[in-house]
């Protein structure tokens, strides 16, 4: 740490100078270590393993947190600024002492100098500089030139009238800066031309603004009476130059700062809309698999996106897709390419047709034909997969974009394949490739417990720091690697595995994947039992309606409505078994279907015609004990059927709503 | 189906013994029960056993019903379970046969019936 007996340096006070007006939250720490004794200028980020440390010149070590790398490069530029402003500083205090007398000049450069209002207020400033060179001498008249490219502008004046800018190369100032050395002309008319605001002066002296040793403007005095202009005016114009050209220097680097900072909103603004109009939420509640991910915002916004389209238990659509470029444009292009596919996904297709019985390829389709002229016009494209699962029938049916090939670990054999979409010899293109092209769909089938990976390219072209790149393999292996465990599991473990790998390098892309692991069968919508007319088989029947009831989920009927149903295919059953067969021997099945909605049982048989719905209602006063069966059904379902089937068979059918969750029937 | 009989003073109280009265046994049951009914005047079925009824369970009571007044006596239920219950509710049964909760509520009714009667108990 610095001891007060050590002064601080002009190279520390010009590093302060110039670190003084950074935000306080810009992630960059500075030590200055001078005479054995260290120092932090800027204090260094939190987290401090895992800062990186820059050591420089002049005994400067810079500390910026992993993945903010590019502030380095800002953090060196200062550093190269405060050691110019200590070789102007020391030009200052040569000439200074060169003045010697003029103590009203000394005076007003160490005002300027000292003042951190004017080191903000760079015009304020110059005002200051050149109040403090017409002060020279009563009389005297000024301007201070800035060269803005070839134009000259009066950034100040002290003079009736307003100089109005001018060519570069015009008149005296114009020599000067030719020149860049000062100039006195002490006899009117040699040396200036007809520039407006000297037609009246009888001697002038003008000294160039240095800025890196390039002329950048100019300081200029002169006087209606005639006089001598000599070197002590020249001193002081010399100095005054070299202090307003280190406080355009650190306005221009306080500017540099400011468009950091400027960024660095832009940042946060791409990583919100990535946030919400790009990735959004991860479905938890899919039936039959479980979905991981992962997106890990670059410094610059990528235009990564992904979608989770559920279109029924067990039926399932991913969509991950990555921008050619960076930055808020390409973060819109992804937001508004996945709105496309958002609509087309779970509205209608192309044709009006009602979705999701559109095929992947179709949605594609659809979404081409509608992104592709507008990505056509930006000069932007698209690459992006396009997943269907159908857990009930075990595949998946994707659309490969010019995308990265997706992985898919197979549980069974412990092996991962690579899915590199060529059909027919060709792949599809990225959208907005190419108005006229097709997008053909591959289909995959799988099994439980296996996993599927999509991903962008930022995570197979992760850097080594020796510049390999993490590669597809990589990829695969910690796939395998996973296997078994939970999707976002994989996912985490992938992340580590590519960060470790890129270590010091750091990750510049944004890292985007998804893992999908099949969980397994979804639980059935539908059941199914076959029994004999033996003794006992109503008890089965039974026990069916009451595993049927267990399996509906929520659980909708309760012990009253279960017995109801008991009552209602015992009833059914018995018909079979007492009509349709008489009796005798014969099969029966039963086959049970629900939704959200209903419950609908379906009984088969092959016995003899028999149409118990059209049976004459029973009695209810004792006469006969009989008749009932079909009146009890009826009482208890809400829909009871009879079909004499293809084949022969007798198909009896009831229906029964599903009670409402909230009790009401 | 299994049943037992037993007789308290006047009454004659039968538990059914197995856990269903469906279309398989309901026959079987009706035939026996008609034989050892005939002429036994006030009966109680005891059905806290029986876990489900079907409509032919409830004919062969209903059959049961007309042999126990043709000769002059009366039937009642007790012990019905929630499902059986609803089963008898459904074909309008209860509005034929008394139910009662349990047996011994069941038994306290016929008594009562019997005194009101002036008959001996």
């Amino acid at each position: 740490m610095t001891t007060l007996a050590t002064p601080r340096s002009a190279f520390q006070r010009a590093l302060e100078a110039l670190l003084s007006p950074l935000p306080p939250h810009l992630p960059l720490g500075v030590r200055l270590r001078e005479e054995r004794a260290e120092t932090w200028l800027r204090e260094p980020p939190r987290g401090a393993d895992q800062n990186r440390m820059c050591s420089g010149s002049l005994g400067v070590t810079l500390c910026v947190p992993a993945g903010e790398e590019a502030l380095l490069d800002f953090g060196e530029a200062l550093v190269a600024a405060a050691a110019r402003v200590c070789d102007l500083e020391e030009q200052r205090e040569g000439l200074c002492e060169e003045l010697g007398t003029a103590y009203e000049s000394l005076a007003a450069v160490f005002e300027i100098g000292g003042d951190p209002a004017l080191l903000l207020a760079p015009t304020r400033a110059l005002a200051k500089v050149l109040d403090h060179a017409v002060a020279f001498e009563p009389g005297l008249q000024g301007a201070f030139w800035l060269a803005r490219g070839d134009v000259l502008e009066p950034a100040q004046w002290r003079v009736g009238e307003p100089p109005v800018a001018r060519d570069a190369g015009y008149g005296i100032v114009g020599r000067v800066l030719r020149e860049r050395r000062g100039l006195i002309v002490n006899v009117r008319g040699d040396g200036w031309g007809d520039e407006p605001e000297l037609r009246e002066a009888r001697r002038v002296a003008v000294a160039p603004l240095l800025a890196g040793g390039e002329p950048c403007g100019a300081l200029v005095v002169w006087h209606t009476e005639p006089g001598t202009f000599d070197s002590r005016l020249m001193g002081l114009l010399t100095t005054l130059c070299s202090q307003a050209a280190l406080i355009l220097e650190q306005e221009r680097l306080r500017q540099e700062a400011v468009a950091g900072e400027k960024l660095r909103r832009e940042i946060e603004i791409g990583g919100n809309i990535q946030q919400v109009l790009l990735l959004g939420r991860t479905p938890a509640d899919v039936t039959g698999l479980e979905i991981g991910t992962l997106a890990r915002a670059s410094r610059q916004v990528d235009g990564d996106f992904f979608g989770f389209f559920h279109h029924r238990d067990g039926c399932f659509d991913v969509v991950l897709g990555d921008v050619m470029g960076k930055g808020i444009p390409a973060a819109l292009v992804g937001a508004a390419v996945k709105s496309q596919f958002q609509r087309f996904a779970s509205t209608t297709g192309p044709a009006g047709r009602k979705l999701p019985g559109a095929e992947p390829a179709e949605i594609v389709a659809a979404v081409h034909e509608q992104v592709t002229e507008t990505l056509i016009e930006l000069g932007r494209f698209v690459t992006a997969i396009y997943a269907r699962f159908d857990v009930a029938k075990g595949l998946m049916t994707y659309v490969d974009c010019g995308h990265t090939d997706a992985l898919h670990h197979r549980a069974d054999v412990d092996k991962v394949d690579l899915l590199h979409t060529k059909i027919k010899g060709r792949t599809n293109l990225p959208l907005g490739f190419a108005r006229e092209t097709r997008y053909d769909q591959v289909t995959v089938p799988f099994g439980p417990g296996d996993t599927f990976l999509f991903y962008s390219d930022g995570l197979t072209e992760a850097r080594a720091p020796g510049g390999t790149f993490f590669g597809v393999d990589a990829v695969a292996t910690a796939l395998a690697r996973g296997g078994g465990q939970r999707a976002q599991a994989v996912v985490d473990r992938i992340c580590g595995e590519v960060e470790r790998f890129s270590a010091s390098a750091g990750i510049h892309d944004d890292l985007t994947c998804i893992a999908v692991r099949i969980t397994g069968s979804p639980p059935p919508s539908r059941l199914c039992l076959e029994v004999e007319n033996i003794r006992g088989s109503l008890a089965r029947v039974r026990q069916f309606v009451t595993e049927v009831c267990a399996a509906i989920p929520g659980r909708p009927f309760g012990d009253d409505g279960i017995g109801e149903l008991h009552l209602a295919l015992t009833e059914a059953a018995s018909n079979v078994f007492d009509h349709a067969y008489s009796g005798g021997p014969g099969a029966l099945r039963i086959e049970a279907h629900w939704s959200p909605s209903e419950l609908r049982f379906r009984l088969f048989d092959h016995g003899k015609a028999f149409d118990p719905v059209h049976a004459k209602p029973p009695r209810f006063d004792g006469s006969t004990d009989g008749g009932f069966g079909v009146y009890i059904i009826r009482q208890i379902v809400d829909l009871f059927d009879y079909t004499r089937g293809e084949g022969g068979a007798n198909v009896l059918e009831l229906v029964k709503r599903l009670p409402r969750k909230d009790g009401a029937r | 189906m299994k049943h037992a009989s037993e007789t308290d003073g006047r009454v004659t109280v039968v538990t059914l013994l197995e856990d269903a009265l469906e279309a398989q046994d309901a026959k079987e049951f009706r035939r026996s029960m008609e034989k050892e009914l005939r002429g036994k005047g006030k009966v109680v079925f005891d059905l806290s056993r029986v876990r489900f009824v079907d409509s032919s369970g409830l004919g062969a009571i209903l059959g049961c019903l007309r042999v126990i007044e043709g000769g002059g006596g009366g039937l009642r239920l007790c012990g019905l379970s929630p499902e059986v219950k609803k089963a008898v509710e459904l074909v309008r049964m209860d509005r034929l046969v008394d139910v009662h909760g349990t047996r011994e509520e069941a038994l306290a009714a016929l008594r009562d019936e019997i005194s009101a009667l002036g008959l001996e108990t």
